[in-house]
């Protein structure tokens, strides 16, 4: 298995009760695997923040593996639905910044199971293997500002907020007493997500250098008057503010 | 007040155990009995404590490193201030009466100061004088002045004074020379010291059965021909070869084992009649890790009359060993092995299944000795005046387990008889609960409390990481390069001193860490060794006792998550090995110390279930002191006893269980809900509210722990015509048509009784254990009522494991037919014009033969309750067959994973009455631990809130499982708080707070990220 073309470095979060316990117990029957997976203790896999998944693919990691107790066992009762909400909206994040989803995965192994956590681990690194390597921390710019991109709007509140919720919109309603059809939800967190990361990319971009509609959208691939409509919402919060006009074409830049 | 004085006055119990045995059982009652408050002497005969588990390389069926799981209670033992080892001891004398007890122990010359010595072992290393090691059966060798094993507590020498030199020739004394605290004190005499107590427990263990007295195995003439207890200091990584699988004959790698069971056991004179209960799984285990173990394709084969896989998990672990691991069982007991001297090697002859005989040669033999009382049991008996039975063990009755024949004297693990591990701790908290009942008006009288120096202030103060690296023998250091992680840690920022360590857990290398922290003025501490599941509270414990706040520490797993799974891999497990001590620093770099909060202990009990096992529990609590609610789903106590009408041995079971109910309605302490079903429980140790309703309406219960005993019943068969034919009964149903003689001479004639029925299956795959013993029961009932009868008895293996063998041998005596077959022959039932008759394949014959029968008993298995809604409840896992989960397979069977909650009878696994007693009285005793404390500690790790950030939004209020987060109006404004007492620590809040404005304690966004962008170095 060592013999391929690059070993990709993979992060694993296990939770403390089930998949370490889990991991544990491969040790303590020898069960064998490649050693290119750390992992990091945490109580629960709904301590996991998506935040961190990002960090560590900027960090120069190709994947990221969230394990926790299986649906109904988890021993802090909710905290591992929680983390499939988290896992599955910031796994929809990447794949809209062009990120192989699957680079991120979430999964249940118990605190007896030793033999599926090292099938679940061979099998990621194997996937990891087959996109390839990621190499955030590398030469490519645009990589880098997509995830940062990304880690932004997993910070911005109104994501997180929603997520946090779905739960409860779904199930008991909002303020109201009106509760969300899963399909109204789903439409209304992709919409939220979408928006909040454009809006996020481009103003990373501005970071960068002062940019014009048209190098904006020749830079993200998208029309330019998507672009300038985006625009305005960030020039409305106080994001960005034009810089300066240059060839009567207003450039715009982070505030 | 000295002792004497304060509890002769007033005829006072005195508040001190004397437990005599050092071996696990001992360690374990002790330990239970200096947590609920009492005093405790630990008197053992040999040099140190740990007894025959120390000796073990794995246990069964997890293969857990024996040593690796009971170091840490040797080391909890070693420093509990009211734990007071007594080793190199005997018990002269015992005088007084119950309650006060005076004995008298007669401690033999170590010579060696034990209050000087530091354990340093230098003395061994210059001592000239050299002989076999007892701790390695003679496979190795020790010196004239030894220290029995690497993690001995007490962790000094003694001198073996037949073989020193200078006892014997009057001169050497090197050991003296070189001890440089000279404790080395040869004028040392034998000291006779005089223990008053209140009550004792006895846990001397077991004698290993002498094998040479088996001459047609060989034992002593051939060379390799061991026993099993050779073989596992042979697999040991600290035994004798290093844990290199080789011969002793010519210390050549093995190629081909065969291991013989029941030797010495389920045999004639000088044979043992017992069956010695563990030997089975034990070998199952030698077998399985040998293979893991050898570098080379092993042969492994083991020789079994019935094979004996009762336990929990057993047949799971059998069924693996045979499909995975390609252990070969051959049903056959040798009459005898012959040596090739040519080779050494040995040949067994035998004869297969389908009657082939067959010589087969094999380059080592493992005989499976059995157990034996121990050798001076007779005199300790005597001096004790206790009764033993017909084998020589401690006599116990079967409704009272743990008591010996006098009164304030209880017996634990195999003293009373062949036992497994996890069995001998619950005898041993069981025993403990008993003692801690008799004497619990002098509770807390004679106990030390513990004083933990101040905590020193390390806020502000830039860190100062020290790092100990673990070999953890050759576990991580067989694969892992040691000294290059630890030379790769000192390089580390903050870290200012790191270091290697052959054994980090053991209780000189927590000396070490202390002096390590005083010498390098440290104030974060990193070990890198094993997991934090098992070995994090000893470390927190030293670096306390050191003045550092508990949560300062941190562990890297680099043995079960590395060393052992990249075997194949040393540069790389070295390698990664390294980037889990980086992340472990990164970590440790940002913690800041943590407060742990008391939590008042509602000193009350509930136990759920009220079978034998919730009976059990709840009496042993009331007589201990504390109210208990028992709560019973249907509309009488008994549970499945009532069905149950004698024992194996004849007692009377509904006599007892009337006594029982008796017990329990006159008891004051004890409230009793019939028709109650557990509706919600919310709350944590010390502080359960609990939802109980019945036909009265609701009723909330608070109390501080909870005991679940919620049984379990007979399967209801879909096999062999049950339901369809009226004489296709089960084994309970018979038992209840003799008890009521519903059944006349006539339909007892020709009986057949299959075994099995609904275990071992697919569907429940496993032993239901008390099958075998239950047919055996009443096939001799019916013998007794009807002599000529004929009875059957098809079975897989027939497993009356320990004295339970006398009933197995008198059945086959009386006549009654034993035909075996196996799981894919399995017999049938026909029924023509209403007359039944089974067809089975006899396996000697190798022939189908059909008996014809007046009734069939199916020896249906246990099936646990239905424990799905409860176990959510209890925040306590089910394992697959539907039984509750305990923390810890062999050394924590009766506690949950979730704290204050514990399990005893058949909600935990299928077994015997006696077994479920003994089990409700170990989880009432474990209970009764933080009853007895004012308060229990809850962990420090708990989440917080930045009120600057803070705008609530409420979020972390409304997801919060635990209720632990409230709002709260601060200046006109909402903002979220913490109630420490109900967090549990998950996190969930943390990472879901919208303005990120909530952390967790220990595990940080800056820590974790911290430790994130450290594995990313490369």
């Amino acid at each position: 298995m060592l013999n391929t073309d690059f070993e990709p470095k993979i992060l694993s979060f296990l939770c403390n009760w089930c998949s370490y316990a889990g991991a544990d117990v491969a040790g303590i029957s020898r069960f064998q695997y490649a050693p290119n997976v750390m992992s990091i203790r945490t109580m629960c896999s709904g301590r996991v923040d998506p935040v961190f998944v990002i960090t560590a693919f900027l960090a120069g990691l190709d994947g990221v593996l969230v394990l926790g107790c299986h649906p109904g066992d988890c021993h802090y009762l909710t905290g591992n639905y929680y983390a499939e909400k988290k896992m599955k909206m910031t796994k929809r994040l990447l794949d809209i910044a062009g990120i192989h989803p699957e680079r991120l995965r979430l999964d249940w192994v118990s605190a007896s199971e030793g033999k599926r956590f090292v099938e679940i681990v061979t099998s990621f690194i194997n996937k990891v293997k087959s996109i390839g390597l990621l190499k955030a921390d590398g030469e490519d710019k645009s990589l880098r500002q997509r995830l940062q991109a990304v880690k932004a709007t997993l910070q911005t509140e109104k994501v997180r907020w929603l997520v946090g919720n779905e739960i409860d919109l779904l199930e008991k309603g909002n303020v109201f007493g009106e509760k969300l059809s899963p399909d109204k939800f789903e439409s209304l967190l992709n919409s939220t997500v979408y928006d909040e990361y454009i809006k996020n990319w481009i103003a990373i971009l501005l970071e960068e250098q002062a940019m014009s509609v048209g190098e904006i959208a020749q830079a993200t691939g998208l029309d330019p008057k998507i672009i300038s409509s985006y625009l305005v919402d960030l020039e409305q919060s106080g994001a960005v503010l034009v810089h300066a006009l240059e060839h009567r074409t207003p450039k715009y830049t982070r505030k | 007040m000295t002792i004497s004085s304060a509890h002769q006055a007033a005829n006072q119990k005195t508040g001190a155990v004397l437990v005599v045995g050092g071996g696990i059982g001992g360690i374990q009652a002790a330990l239970d009995l200096a947590e609920s408050g009492y005093y405790v002497y630990l008197v053992e005969q040999s040099p140190a404590i740990g007894g025959v588990m120390a000796q073990l390389d794995k246990t069964f069926p997890t293969n857990d490193c024996s040593i690796c799981i009971l170091s840490p209670k040797l080391v909890e033992c070693g420093r509990n201030l009211n734990v007071e080892i007594i080793t190199y001891a005997d018990i002269l004398d015992v005088n007084g009466k119950p309650g006060n007890f005076k004995v008298r122990v007669n401690k033999r010359a170590k010579y060696v100061n034990e209050s000087l010595c530091t354990g340093c072992g230098i003395c061994q290393t210059k001592c000239p004088w050299e002989t076999d090691s007892e701790f390695d059966q003679g496979l190795g060798k020790r010196k004239a002045i030894y220290i029995p094993y690497a993690q001995a507590i007490p962790n000094v020498p003694v001198i073996d004074k037949e073989l020193c030199a200078y006892f014997q020739k009057g001169k050497c004394r090197a050991c003296e020379k070189f001890c440089s605290v000279k404790a080395v004190d040869f004028t040392q005499t034998d000291q006779i010291i005089e223990l008053q107590v209140g009550s004792i427990i006895l846990c001397p263990g077991f004698n290993k059965f002498e094998a040479s007295l088996v001459p047609q195995y060989g034992y002593g003439k051939y060379p390799n021909v061991i026993t099993s207890i050779e073989f596992e200091r042979i697999l040991s990584a600290s035994g004798p070869y290093q844990g290199e699988l080789l011969r002793p004959s010519d210390r050549q790698r093995t190629q081909k084992i065969a291991w013989i069971q029941c030797v010495g056991s389920r045999g004639e004179s000088p044979q043992n009649s017992y069956c010695s209960s563990v030997c089975c799984t034990y070998a199952i285990k030698e077998a399985i890790v040998a293979k893991e173990h050898s570098p080379i394709p092993l042969d492994t084969a083991i020789f079994f009359m019935d094979m004996r896989t009762f336990g929990k998990g057993f047949e799971a672990y059998y069924e693996r060993a045979k499909n995975e691991h390609g252990v070969r069982f051959i049903r056959c007991r040798p009459s005898v092995i012959e040596e090739v001297p040519e080779t050494k090697n040995l040949r067994i002859k035998y004869e297969t299944e389908d009657g082939k005989l067959i010589k087969e040669e094999f380059d080592l033999v493992v005989l499976s000795i059995g157990l034996e009382p121990p050798k001076d049991v007779q005199s300790l008996a005597a001096k004790l005046g206790i009764e033993l039975n017909s084998c020589g063990f401690c006599q116990t009755d079967v409704f009272s387990p743990v008591a010996a024949s006098a009164p304030g004297k209880f017996a634990c693990g195999a003293f009373s008889g062949p036992k497994d591990i996890p069995e001998t701790i619950s005898q041993a908290s069981a025993a403990a609960a008993s003692a801690s009942a008799f004497l619990s008006s002098a509770r807390n009288s004679l106990v030390k409390s513990k004083i933990y120096p101040r905590e020193r202030d390390v806020g502000g103060a830039p860190p100062r990481i020290g790092i100990f690296v673990c070999h953890c023998g050759v576990n991580i250091g067989g694969v892992v390069n040691v000294s290059e992680v630890r030379d790769y840690a000192a390089t580390l920022p903050n870290v200012v001193y790191a270091e290697d360590n052959l054994y980090t857990c053991s209780q000189d290398a927590q000396e070490m860490i202390k002096e390590k922290i005083k010498e390098h003025n440290l104030n974060r501490v990193v070990v890198a060794s094993c997991s934090p599941h098992t070995h994090e509270p000893l470390f927190q414990e030293t670096i306390r006792q050191a003045g550092l706040n508990k949560y300062l520490f941190e562990m890297a797993n680099i043995r079960d998550q590395c060393s052992w799974v990249h075997k194949e891999y040393p540069e790389e497990a070295t390698e990664k090995a390294k980037g889990l001590v980086r992340m472990a620093v990164a970590k440790a770099r940002l913690f800041q110390p943590l407060k742990e909060l008391s939590i008042g202990v509602v000193d009350k009990a509930l136990v759920i279930g009220g079978g034998v096992a919730g009976m059990t529990a709840a009496l042993e609590l009331a007589d201990q002191g504390f109210r208990t609610f028992l709560v019973e789903r249907s509309d009488k106590l008994g549970g499945n006893l009532r069905d149950i009408y004698w024992t194996l041995d004849g007692k009377d079971v509904q006599q007892f269980l009337k006594e029982t109910i008796d017990r329990v309605h006159r008891h004051k302490l004890i409230d009793v809900y019939l028709n109650a079903e557990i509706k919600d429980i919310t709350g944590y140790i010390g502080n359960f509210r609990t939802t109980a309703a019945s036909q009265e309406g609701e009723k909330t219960l608070e109390h501080g722990v909870i005991i679940v005993a919620t049984g379990g019943q007979e399967y209801k068969p879909k096999e062999y015509l049950y339901g369809e034919h009226p004489k296709v009964i089960t084994q309970r149903e018979l038992e209840q048509k003799l008890a009521t003689h519903a059944l006349g001479d006539k339909e007892l004639n020709n009986v057949v009784m299959i075994q099995c029925v609904g275990s071992r299956n697919e569907e429940r795959p496993y032993c239901s254990r008390v099958c075998c013993s239950q047919a055996i029961k009443n096939a001799l009932k019916i013998k007794g009522v009807n002599p000529s009868s004929n009875i059957y008895v098809l079975y897989r293996d027939v497993r009356t494991y320990g004295f339970k063998e006398e009933f197995f041998t008198q059945a086959r005596s009386q006549g009654i037919i034993f035909i075996q077959f196996d799981d894919n022959n399995k017999p049938e039932v026909t029924s023509k014009n209403g007359k039944l008759s089974v067809a089975v394949l006899e396996p000697i014959l190798r022939e189908k033969v059909v008996i014809d029968c007046d009734l069939v008993a199916l020896s249906a298995g246990i099936v646990p309750n239905k424990n799905d809604e409860l176990s959510k409840l209890l925040k306590t896992p089910v394992n697959e067959d539907g039984f509750f989960m305990e923390a810890h397979v062999k050394l924590r069977p009766v506690d949950s994973s979730n704290q204050g909650i514990f399990l005893c009878g058949v909600a935990h696994s299928p077994q015997m009455i006696d077994e479920s007693i003994s089990q409700a009285m170990a989880a009432a005793g474990r209970a009764s631990i933080p009853l007895s404390k004012v308060y229990v500690t809850a962990e420090g790790i708990v989440s917080s809130v930045d009120a600057e950030k803070c705008i609530g939004c409420g979020l972390c209020e409304s997801i919060c499982a635990f209720k632990a987060i409230v709002l709260k109006q601060v200046d006109g404004v909402n903002k979220a708080e913490t109630i420490p007492a109900l967090c549990t620590g998950c996190g969930v809040c943390a990472a879901s707070c919208p303005q990120q404005a909530r952390t967790m304690g220990h595990f940080t966004d800056d820590e974790l990220i911290a430790q994130i962008n450290a594995l990313a170095v490369t």
